[in-house]
């Protein structure tokens, strides 16, 4: 039987209309997928923001100055800037989790590099700087080996490092001598003899702390040595862990250490709340550029509230064992895998690790503290030379140029050995940053340091997690 | 045949806002699911992400723990409350009180929840502490196959309660007058439990399951606040493993984990409708 018109027409209609209404529905589905996209723009990208401070961000604005100057407007980079650290972080996120995201990111963001590195998330940088036809082809035959190999995993390059740090601690002789430490410059500080190092000072502190307990010191402070002897115990590249009973002894010996750190401090113990506390191993002393090292050194006052080391002792920074010296990277850039744009990516790359650049961060250059790098070093050979070379130079109070030195002092010239030596290098120079240490590590070592838990159970943790963290 | 077309449009009008919701946040990311399940850094690569998956030793560990724990919990989760609702049901009077007093632990969020769980059982714990005055050696409750006794349990506990009132209320839907003419026919109590009451109360039965199960999948609240986002490998779940790869933007191997989980509780949500369904028959 056949409906009435009017009833045909109303149900047409109707139907019309819940079509509208699903179509509306849409629209803020389509909205939330299309704002703010910025992988449609014809320039390279970048996120960052302004609450931490990102050297990645200030290369890039001076690499744009730098293409406005030479008309290569079409090379840009597109800065996204984010006014907090959180909401770039989850945008980031979601984004790269869509198949998205930036053009470039860089190792000052909070992202899972490690594990993104396997799951092919980045770009081989080999075959964007082979592919690129430019007469001024990138030759990475001229910069430090060691350090760029780093971001070579399985015959892929995924990351290029532009400077790196090198971890030291630096003490005063006189306070050395006071425990019967050694007192050789650049001596090979490591997880295994640190217990005969510190004995005396373990039994009797008197009223020094150990080092310094603030977290935003530039990755050096009584935590992040804890975090890299976990970091110690886990091959990460044959995704193997050992938590034996060596690790718990270690673990136990700086947990006290680390307790001696803490600005505040019972008078049983022997280190009191006094500002004036003397540290033994000084913060400010954990920046691995020669002419950093050098101008702190001679400094009469020393810098803010911190006094000068009258007669300042190099160690390395707990090594894993007597062969291992390590660095970390400062800055690295990583490309997405899905960039459409990887034809624009060299000539960034290049001014990156360029001549001008890398001796501008070093101080080396005439713009001496600009750019907010001075405690890092550069990869390119030529330039680390030019850093030595003006480490000689003598300075006055205002940084006017004095002469040259005959020599540097012993503490500099045991860092430039230490750097020769590198042979490990890790990603990020602050241990707080990392994927393991921030997901697995700090976690089960913070119950720890809350007495949750003893040592044992604390490696047991450890061991437990690190193994599934691996194999994920 | 106008009023029923009416009928039918007013429905469907009532029933979009929800399938609209259903549509827009459950579909469509589902199928964008499915895309990524089979592409890698935008490039399609069939069923190579699936393979991974398979290679996964973690995956297939939270697979294995997440049986061991639906296997043990679900059923636990079931029974106890039925007896209880048993047992309730003999009284005449004053059963909505031990109900409402079941009912506390899902009230109470589950952070706060834990912490009290933390205080009886880590190592330090109040029961560590009695078993030492005992004499016994204390249990490490946070590691090695106790953990798994601990999520089970807490598990059992958050669910009983709800469970003792669904199946409360599905016995009191029996009529007495069955039982009794079964009594008076010389039944014993366990015929009477086996043979009335129990094929009486599948419905509520069926029903008490599928919402177990779903709750099952929430575990992962209380999993991740007892032993946070890397656990001991006897509490390592699936949720676990998804959570994970989430946080490591590994989308390819967390879209083809979905995938998979989607399917295995669809095929045994479908088994589960079928038996339910032949049992009705028979």
């Amino acid at each position: 039987m056949m409906k009435p018109i009017s009833t045909r027409i109303r149900v047409i209609v109707t139907k019309k209309l819940l079509c509208l209404l699903l179509t509306l529905a849409l629209v803020p589905l389509y909205c939330a997928c299309s704002s703010g996209d910025t992988a449609d723009s014809e320039q390279l990208t970048y996120y960052y923001s302004q609450e931490y401070r990102d050297d990645m961000a200030e290369t890039i604005k001076r690499y744009n100055r730098w293409c406005s100057s030479h008309s290569t407007e079409d090379m840009k980079i597109k800065l996204v800037e984010f006014e907090n650290y959180e909401t770039m972080s989850q945008r980031l996120n979601i984004e790269v989790m869509a198949g998205g995201g930036p053009d470039l990111f860089s190792n000052y963001q909070d992202l899972p590099f490690e594990k993104m590195i396997q799951n092919g998330a980045f770009y081989d940088l080999n075959e964007l700087i082979g592919n690129d036809t430019a007469q001024d082809k990138l030759d990475l035959s001229l910069y430090n080996q060691t350090i760029l190999d780093a971001g070579v995993f399985d015959g892929k390059r995924y990351y290029l490092p532009a400077f790196y740090r090198v971890p030291v601690l630096v003490g005063d002789k006189a306070a050395f001598e006071k425990f019967n430490m050694p007192t050789q410059q650049g001596y090979h500080l490591t997880f295994d003899n640190m217990d005969e190092v510190f004995a005396d000072y373990l039994q009797e502190p008197g009223g020094y702390r150990f080092m310094s307990s603030n977290t935003q010191n530039g990755g050096i402070n009584a935590d992040t040595v804890v975090f890299k002897l976990v970091n110690a115990q886990t091959d990460f590249e044959n995704k193997t862990c050992s938590f034996d009973d060596g690790f718990k002894e270690k673990l136990e010996l700086l947990t006290q250490l680390r307790e001696l750190s803490q600005e505040s401090q019972s008078e049983s113990s022997g280190v009191t709340e006094s500002d004036d506390t003397p540290i033994l191993f000084q913060p400010v002393y954990s920046i691995s550029n020669p002419i950093w090292m050098e101008t702190l050194i001679n400094l009469p006052e020393g810098v803010g509230d911190i006094p000068r080391v009258s007669d300042p002792v190099l160690y390395s920074y707990f090594e894993k064992d007597e062969t291992t010296y390590s660095a970390a990277i400062a800055d690295a850039i990583f490309v997405n895998a899905g960039t459409k744009k990887g034809d624009k990516v060299p000539a960034f790359l290049k001014y990156m690790l360029g001549e001008h650049l890398q001796n501008l961060y070093t101080g080396t250059d005439e713009e001496y503290w600009a750019g907010g790098g001075m405690d890092a070093l550069p990869v390119l050979n030529s330039a680390f030379d030019s850093c030595i070379r003006t480490a000689y130079n003598m300075t006055g109070d205002y940084g006017e140029y004095l002469g040259v030195k005959d020599e540097l002092s012993p503490a500099t010239q045991a860092l430039i050995d230490h750097i020769g030596h590198i042979n490990s290098v890790e990603l990020n120079y602050d241990l707080y940053k990392t994927n393991y240490d921030r997901n697995v590590a700090i976690p089960i070592l913070q119950d720890y340091w809350d007495g949750k838990f003893n040592a044992d159970k604390c490696a047991d943790n450890l061991s437990s997690a690190t193994k599934i963290y691996l194999l994920e | 045949m106008k009023l029923k077309t009416k009928q039918a449009w007013t429905g469907v009008g009532f029933a979009l806002p929800a399938l609209l919701g259903v549509f827009i946040f459950y579909l469509i990311p589902y199928c964008i699911s499915l895309y990524y399940g089979f592409t890698l850094q935008n490039q399609f690569v069939g069923f190579g992400n699936f393979a991974a998956l398979m290679k996964s030793n973690t995956f297939w560990l939270s697979m294995k723990n997440t049986a061991i724990f639906s296997v043990i919990a679900i059923p636990l989760a079931i029974v106890i409350p039925l007896l209880i609702s048993l047992f309730l049901s003999t009284f005449d009077k004053h059963t909505g009180f031990f109900s409402s007093l079941f009912l506390s632990p899902m009230i109470v969020p589950a952070a706060s929840v834990i912490y009290v769980w933390q205080i009886f059982f880590t190592d330090y714990g109040v029961v560590n502490s009695l078993l030492q005055k005992l004499g016994i050696e204390p249990v490490v409750f946070f590691k090695g196959p106790w953990s798994m006794v601990l999520l089970i349990v807490i598990f059992v506990w958050k669910n009983c309660a709800y469970n003792i009132i669904l199946f409360s209320a599905g016995l009191r839907k029996i009529p007495r007058d069955v039982r009794e003419f079964a009594y008076l026919d010389g039944a014993s109590r366990t015929q009477v439990l086996t043979k009335i009451v129990l094929p009486l109360l599948r419905p509520t039965t069926f029903f008490v399951f599928l919402l177990t199960v779903i709750s099952s999948f929430k575990i992962f609240r209380e999993a991740y606040l007892l032993y946070g986002m890397y656990p001991d490998e006897h509490v390592y779940m699936i949720q676990h493993f998804m959570n994970n790869n989430f946080n490591n933007l590994n989308y390819p191997r967390l879209s083809t984990a979905s995938i998979v989980l989607s399917i295995f509780i669809i095929a045994v949500m479908l088994i589960m409708f079928r038996v339910e369904r032949r049992s009705d028959i028979a």
